[in-house]
């Protein structure tokens, strides 16, 4: 079960970007990773989200689908500030158009549960 | 002018223009709006001053079905009624609740919901709500709170406006000096006695418990005795309609609605929180009086989603409050509150005993919370509309009180649209806080486990005289008079033909005035 102390850490504080580490991200990837936060908060609500069944297990189809999803953002963006906005206006409409997941009863948005999913498999940022 | 019935002579006639049973929220509106029209009005309430065990044992009930609280503990039988232990919350119903809704099976008022406007303005005066304000951001403005704000459109705020007023103490000693108005205290109401021809009434019998009879004659009857004993009163009066008074279409009694409500889930707010004495809980403006801000489904998603109306109450609460250890605990209380033995005492102890750290915690927590913190959870709890369903209802019992008059038994039933209702409410809330970044909430029923044995009420009795043009659907019409009957009328929220997901007093205290506009139109043109 998710806690509400990482559930704060993670999916709730996906809406804060002062949590950025500044130029972390040199590529694709860990820029994802990056805007997304890789913190033990949210590689637990992934497992979580994995553990359930509720997204795909496999890295590269969820970032594919993410990237699919987020047709205004160009496909190299390496910026991690413009990913996390954009995930964040997806995590919005998603949630606003009924495209959500439960987690041990959690709702979430189908998008951020995949975000949390990709770096729950995803090595962790040098 | 005040008369204890009991010290009238046996087989006494009371003779009045108007008689109103019962001196509750409904019987009083009447009484205060007429008092001054010239129409002779006798008022008379089974209770007197003060609350009185052997009279309130007169509502006592059988109970079945989803249960509500004892008959005897959630209506009051004294001068003023039910509002000497009401809590005063209001809200109007809203717009749609008076509507045809196709998806839900016996909805709509024979009338629109601006039909009432100009009465709900009289009933905010009645209950002293001042100022009507029902924008949850003005009020934020006006105290300098924080609310959530909605940017998409799934919720809105609501606003419900308190102060508990008891309508015999800030009412009656107008009344008692009103020259037309007599009130019969320990006057208790046992049957309504037609003319031969079943067409009208023409008088009440009365009876006091330490075994007086009297007869009341008037012109015009209104029934005020509550969402339950209006029902009683008709079914109870059968000897010339053996169904009962207004019951030829087997409609008195049916359609008994409540207001469902339960803990279904916890809102995790991602901001910096919300102050702990914020608009979602009573905020006490001054004077007695306090708004309270909950949070609303829009009506257009309700017809999308095949819902009835619903309301999401916040309270403040703490994570540990939901682990399943203090759950179990909580509802083994509520359960021995209600004084029932838990039905699931094994399983439920065992939860507790093996997650005690978190039951402590929960305990320890609510001694030492700082009441000033910001707070960052809430337990929400859905507070639904429960639809018009005619298996839910009020009958007669076997049983019998001590006027020998047959008890009351209430089945009240809840029906798959209610069930719906009460889960997708929380997965509708929990869409919304999240499209509007407010937070997320983790949903804390199962949809199988609607209705949970913690499932309470909101002491709301509705429906069971509903209202109607056509007597096949209803058992009063737009005036609130009974089909076939003519000068018989019932006040009160009997009549509501749906419940909404407000609380009922400010609507009923609104019909009461309509149906004083009414009668007194009728008196003056008798009279011309
Ligand atoms: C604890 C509690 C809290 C509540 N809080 C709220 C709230 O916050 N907001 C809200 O809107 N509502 C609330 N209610 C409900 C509210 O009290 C009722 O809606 C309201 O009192 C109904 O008014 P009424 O006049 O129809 O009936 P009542 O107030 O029940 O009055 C009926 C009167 O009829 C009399 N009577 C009954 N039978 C007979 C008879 N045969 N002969 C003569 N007299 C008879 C009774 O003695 C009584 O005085 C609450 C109720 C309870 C119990």
């Amino acid at each position: 079960m998710i806690s509400r102390r990482y559930f704060l850490g993670g999916a709730v504080g996906l809406g804060s970007l002062a949590v950025l580490p500044a130029g972390a991200a040199t590529r694709p990837r860990d820029a994802w990773l990056a805007a997304i936060g890789d913190s033990p908060a949210v590689r637990s609500v992934g497992a979580a989200c994995l553990r359930c069944g509720v997204v795909e297990a496999d890295r590269q189809v969820l970032l594919r689908s993410l990237m699919t999803a987020l047709a205004t953002l160009a496909p190299q963006e390496a910026d991690p500030a413009a990913i996390r906005a954009a995930l964040g206006a997806l995590r919005r409409s998603d949630f606003a158009a009924g495209e959500v997941v439960n987690v041990d009863g959690w709702i979430l948005a189908r998008s951020e549960a995949r975000a949390y999913a990709f770096a729950a498999l995803s090595a962790p940022l040098a | 002018m005040l008369i204890d019935a009991r010290s009238l002579a046996d087989k006494a006639v009371i003779e009045a223009d108007l008689c109103i049973v019962g001196s509750g929220p409904a019987g009083m509106t009447i009484a205060k709006r007429l008092a001054e029209s010239g129409i002779r009005i006798a008022v008379l309430e089974s209770g007197g001053r003060d609350v009185e065990p052997e009279i309130n044992r007169l509502t006592e009930g059988e109970l079945t079905g989803l249960q509500i609280e004892a008959l005897e503990t959630t209506r009051v039988r004294a001068l003023g009624g039910t509002s000497t232990v009401w809590n005063g919350q209001c809200r109007m119903l809203d717009v749609n609740d008076f509507e045809h809704r196709p998806w839900i099976p016996h909805s709509g008022w024979p009338f629109p919901r601006k039909e009432l406007e100009s009465h709900y303005a009289i009933a905010h005066r009645i209950l002293r709500l001042q100022p009507v304000e029902y924008d949850l951001s003005k009020w934020a403005t006006r105290t300098g709170q924080r609310f959530l704000e909605p940017s998409h459109d799934i919720f809105f705020n609501r606003v419900s406006l308190t102060r508990p007023v008891h309508f015999w103490t800030d009412y009656g000693a107008d009344l008692e000096k009103a020259e037309d108005v007599g009130i019969y205290t320990h006057a208790t109401v046992l049957g309504i006695r037609l003319a031969a021809d079943g067409q009208s009434v023409d008088r009440l019998d009365v009876g006091t418990l330490d075994g007086k009879r009297l007869t009341a004659r008037a012109r015009r009857y209104v029934l005020a005795c509550g969402g339950i004993e209006n029902a009683r009163l008709l079914l109870l009066s059968d000897d010339v309609h053996p169904n009962g008074v207004g019951n030829g279409n087997d409609l008195v009694g049916r359609f008994f609605m409540e207001h469902p409500r339960f803990v279904s889930g916890v809102l995790v707010l991602s901001g910096k929180g919300l102050p702990q004495k914020g608009l979602y809980g009573d905020y006490y403006i001054g004077d007695g009086f306090a708004i309270r801000g909950d949070l609303g489904i829009r009506a257009e998603v309700q017809e999308r989603e095949g819902i009835g109306n619903v309301l999401g109450r916040l309270d403040p609460a703490n994570e540990d409050e939901f682990g399943p250890g203090a759950m179990a605990a909580r509802h083994m209380l509520k359960q021995l509150r209600q004084g029932r033995v838990p039905d699931d005492l094994m399983a439920n102890l065992w939860t507790v005993i093996s997650e005690a750290d978190d039951v402590v915690a929960t305990a320890y927590r609510r001694l030492i919370r700082d009441r000033d913190r910001p707070i960052t959870t809430y337990e929400v709890e859905s507070y639904i509309e429960q639809v018009p369903n005619p298996d839910s209802r009020v009958t007669l019992a076997e049983e019998r009180d001590a006027f020998g008059q047959p008890r009351v038994h209430v089945d009240w039933r809840l029906s798959e649209i209610d069930k719906r209702t009460s889960y997708r409410a929380i997965e509708l809330f929990a869409q919304a806080v999240g499209a509007n970044d407010i937070g997320r909430i983790r949903v804390v029923v199962k949809p199988e486990d609607i209705f949970p044995p913690t499932t309470g009420w909101g002491h709301h009795h509705m429906g069971t005289t509903r209202m109607n043009d056509d007597p096949k659907s209803g058992v009063v019409d737009r005036n609130a008079k009974v089909h076939g009957i003519a000068n018989l009328f019932v006040a009160g929220s009997s009549v509501f033909p749906t419940s909404g997901c407000a609380t009922p007093t400010l609507t009923l205290v609104a019909l009461a005035a309509r149906l004083s506009e009414h009668l007194d139109k009728q008196f003056k043109e008798a009279s011309t």
